[in-house]
């Protein structure tokens, strides 16, 4: 560009001492190549609007449609423009979309690609940078950047039937033959009446029909809130099936929490210490049990970005998120390996009346002793090491 | 890799003959001037078609693969070849028994065979030929992969380069046989006006390389980075470099050329009072100089005589150009188009310049002569602003202009699109406009939107007052907040749509009963 202004005064120069007319209307014609150069380009620029479109959400395994409308709003065309839409690699392959296009006035072009969502995470899809200029290569050409838009996708889920756990209380062992407190809105069932039965409890109907007296069953009223608590940090996997264990984990969570709010239609919460993307840093998730699919959606979000994070002291953390459940609740604890501070811990938690279930995510089975202690306590351990194992059920 | 065959062997090779033609011109009609008799007609036709055969037997080369000695001896075939058709061209229009004459003495005097004329010919041929290889070669690279090399010049330099020099070089020439060696040096003689032909058509084909070259460029550099291009954009770049060139040519010859030589005057006007002044104050220097020597040489017994100083006639100021007779409406039309164009250049230019370099204006803001400035130019713009309010209140309500005080709402209008043309905002902005445009006009009626309402309220609001237009209010309600809060963009039907409704929530507006407790009514509500 400075070559062209210097080449510009050349010729004026020239002009101002040979003084030929025509030789003016020369310097005029490479003044105004080089002004409209500089004027269509901005003003082709200022006037693009570009627009993506597609599901911010998706579940693993899904493929995403997105669509990248590009329009010029001028009366100006863009005689030519490069779009470089920067797509995440898990995501995408190439991890890009790369277009030329020329857009007349008031033109519109659509570009289609797809999101293959092989992998639960957090992504930026973008940014978008355009890129447009002149036709004759006298001015640099101008970038703009559309900012990134946010898609998360959320880890695969698996049905608890296939985990063959039990349904209705996935993992809780309650005592049901001493039940504390009952819900007299829950019939589990009948059996016969014994003596000091409440008269109030005699099921008339069952009896009528079936000659001796039965009395109703109820379900046992302590609290059905379900916390999970998901181990990630990094001391807890094994360096070399890190990566698996991690994902697998965060699959349990998500198949656990889905089942309980989907199917049992009870609350679920979530507690785990991990890296999160979108603050860039170790970050405490705390989501107290609600019931509602849209917690559900939040809890999954949660689960969907997470990643492993630095060593923090899991048993504290159980500890700690447990202050405020209530007597009777079920804590879910996914971790990636067996240790004496979590068996401490579980102990802990599960004198303080909580109903405690262990999943290991490991290879290998747990070892004699905490299965002895876990049943001791009453304390179902699982392990689950393989996707088949997760489908096929323990 | 794909590429125009049409371009490569035809628009390429004839607009480098043309180009290398239009500079042998020049230097033809250049050494005319010293010899008229020679054939210039022969020569020009020498250059041309010496550029083509450059260009078509570079790519044939590298074609076939030459190398080496097998390319020495290609060039050397050629070079004679050059040199043979031209002798061969030199003898057209002869006689034939002249001709024979000419060949029987050939072997007795063989410096006849290559006389003054052909010689400068061959020179001039080889200059075409060997500039229109260079081109294509360079051609030929580009979008190929720089050489580490300290001296190594990218393609597209060096076909710019080439471009400018040969056109600095062809105006040289032209111009000089136009006004002749002598009058070079007389810078005080009128303008030559009238069309050069050769020098328009070197630019317009050279100006029309260029496009071509960047498109090239940017071909090869989509194709590396596997850009996906679509076909129709070839076709399209043709199309607007045309048009582009087309709109600047109009633009540079619509432009009148009588007014640069008089701004040149105007310059040498301006240097010549700097020199005058400067003169002056160097004599006046001298002058005191002498007298503080004055005493001093009295003391050491000096016989001073005084010599009348004599700081000599002023030099004469050149006097203002005239300017003939009286401008016709055209030339009026003209001169206004060529000072709106160099205004607008500079002030765009200047404007350019600073908003690329915003720490500069920053530095520069921090002078304090220059704050000074801007106080006293804010003082004055406050001044104006209170003339203007007077003028508002005392202008009858019905031709009155939206009062800044009279409620929230108007001044964002204002606010927003300090200075706009409708069709230069976008979509968005559009629809942002409508609904501020009536914010505006329901407050000028006395149904002013409170800072606390939401648009759905003051829609709800106001619909109250107008339920012939409720449906149409809750549209541009919704526009708005979807143009002023989303990313989404608006279409053209909804554009449409959004504009009739403003229009129609105009006329209610209209027939609203005006109500003059405005805003305090409102709050009273």
């Amino acid at each position: 560009m400075r070559k062209y202004l210097a080449y510009l005064l050349l010729l004026f120069i020239i002009a101002a001492i040979l003084r030929i007319d025509f030789y003016f209307t020369i310097v005029y014609l490479f003044f105004a190549v080089y002004l409209m150069s500089q004027v269509w380009k901005r003003q082709s620029v200022n006037q693009i609007r570009a627009e993506r479109q597609f599901t911010g959400r998706a579940f693993s395994g899904h493929s995403v449609p997105a669509k990248l409308t590009v329009r010029n709003e001028g009366w100006l065309p863009v005689p030519w423009l490069t779009v470089h839409e920067s797509l995440p690699v898990e995501l995408s392959t190439p991890p890009f979309l790369r277009q030329a296009a020329v857009l007349g006035p008031h033109g519109e072009r659509e570009f289609s690609y797809r999101l293959d969502c092989r992998h639960r995470g957090y992504y930026r899809i973008g940014p978008l940078r355009m890129e447009a200029g002149d036709m004759l290569g006298i001015t640099k050409p101008i970038q703009v950047e559309i900012e990134p838009e946010p898609l998360i996708v959320y880890p695969r889920v698996v049905s608890l039937q296939e985990l063959g756990l039990p349904t209705r209380s996935p993992l809780v062992a309650l005592p049901a033959a001493t039940p504390l407190f009952e819900d007299p809105s829950r019939v589990m069932g009948v059996r016969s009446y014994r003596q000091g039965d409440s008269p109030r409890r005699i099921h008339w109907t069952a009896t009528a029909s079936t000659g001796e007296l039965v009395v109703k069953q109820y379900e046992p009223s302590i609290a059905r809130e379900t916390l999970i608590c998901l181990d990630l940090s990094r001391e807890s996997y094994e360096l070399r099936r890190r990566y698996t264990a991690v994902e697998l984990a965060i699959v349990v969570a998500a198949s656990l929490a889905n089942h309980i709010i989907v199917n049992d239609g009870l609350p679920v919460g979530l507690a785990t210490e991990a890296w999160d993307p979108l603050a860039d840093k170790q970050t405490r998730f705390f989501l107290p049990p609600r019931s509602e699919r849209a917690h559900l959606m939040s809890l999954l979000e949660i689960l969907a970005r997470i990643e492993l994070g630095e060593a923090t002291a899991f048993p504290d953390l159980l500890r700690r998120e447990s202050v405020g459940l209530p007597w009777g609740a079920t804590l879910a604890v996914i971790a990636g390996q067996e240790s004496k501070p979590l068996f401490d811990s579980l102990v802990t938690l599960r004198r303080a009346g909580f109903a405690v279930a262990l999943i290991l995510v490991q290879p290998t089975y747990p070892s004699a002793e905490a299965r002895h202690r876990a049943d001791v306590l009453g304390m179902p351990v699982h392990r689950i090491w393989r996707e088949e194992e997760l489908e096929k059920g323990l | 890799m794909s590429r125009d065959k049409w371009v490569d062997d035809v628009f390429r090779p004839l607009s480098v003959a043309g180009m290398m033609g239009s500079i042998a011109l020049s230097f033809v009609n250049l050494i005319r001037l010293f010899f008229p008799s020679w054939n210039g007609a022969y020569m020009v036709v020498a250059c041309v078609l010496a550029a083509l055969e450059g260009n078509y037997s570079y790519r044939l080369i590298r074609a076939r693969g030459l190398r080496g000695s097998d390319v020495f001896r290609f060039r050397a075939i050629e070079i004679a070849l050059f040199l043979v058709l031209l002798i061969i061209g030199s003898l057209m229009g002869v006689a034939w028994r002249e001709v024979w004459t000419e060949l029987r003495a050939w072997p007795q005097e063989p410096w006849r065979i290559l006389d003054l004329e052909v010689g400068y010919a061959f020179v001039l041929t080889l200059l075409s030929w060997t500039v229109s290889t260079r081109t294509t070669y360079d051609l030929e690279r580009i979008g190929e992969p720089p050489v580490k090399d300290k001296y190594y010049v990218y393609p597209v330099d060096a076909l710019t380069g080439r471009f400018f020099w040969g056109g600095a070089i062809l105006l040289w020439t032209a111009g000089i046989t136009r006004i002749g060696i002598s009058a070079l040096l007389n810078l005080s003689r009128p303008s030559v006006p009238g069309l050069v032909l050769n020098v328009l058509v070197y630019f317009v084909l050279g100006l029309v390389m260029l496009g071509q070259i960047q498109h090239a460029r940017l071909a090869q550099r989509w194709r590396k980075e596997r850009v996906n291009v679509p076909k129709e954009l070839s076709r399209h770049w043709v199309r607007y470099t045309l048009m582009f060139l087309g709109l600047t040519g109009l633009i540079a010859f619509l432009l009148p050329t009588g007014y640069t030589l008089p701004l040149l005057d105007v310059v040498s006007i301006v240097i010549g009072v700097l020199l005058y002044v400067f003169n002056l104050i160097f004599q006046l220097a001298v002058l005191l100089f002498i007298l503080a020597l004055t005493p001093l040489a009295r003391l050491l017994g000096a016989d001073l005589q005084r010599q009348p100083i004599d700081p000599g006639p002023p030099p004469q100021l050149p006097g203002a150009t005239t300017g003939g007779s009286a401008p016709e409406w055209f030339q009026v039309v003209r001169s206004v188009a060529f000072w709106g164009f160099a205004l607008s250049a500079v002030v765009y230019i200047v404007r350019r310049y600073l908003e690329d370099r915003p720490e500069l204006v920053e530095g520069v803001m921090t002078l304090k002569p220059l704050r000074a400035v801007g106080r006293i130019l804010l003082a004055i713009r406050r001044q104006v602003g209170r003339l203007i309010g007077v003028a508002r209140r005392r202008i009858p309500i019905r031709i009155r202009f939206p009062d800044r005080a009279s409620g929230s709402d108007p001044p964002a209008v204002e606010k927003r699109f300090p200075s706009f043309r409708l069709g230069g905002l976008s979509r968005e902005d559009r629809m942002v406009y409508y609904y501020l445009s009536i914010l505006r006009r329901a407050a000028l009626r006395g149904y002013p939107r409170s800072p606390s309402q939401t648009p759905h309220e003051y829609d709800a609001k106001l619909g109250s007052y107008l339920p012939q237009v409720d449906e149409e209010l809750d549209r541009l309600t919704e526009a708005f907040v979807e143009a002023r809060y989303s990313k989404h963009l608006v279409d053209a039907a909804e554009e449409r749509q959004v504009q009739a409704d403003w229009k129609t929530i105009k006329a209610a507006l209209r027939a609203l009963r005006p109500r003059s407790d405005g805003a305090e009514g409102e709050e009273a509500e």
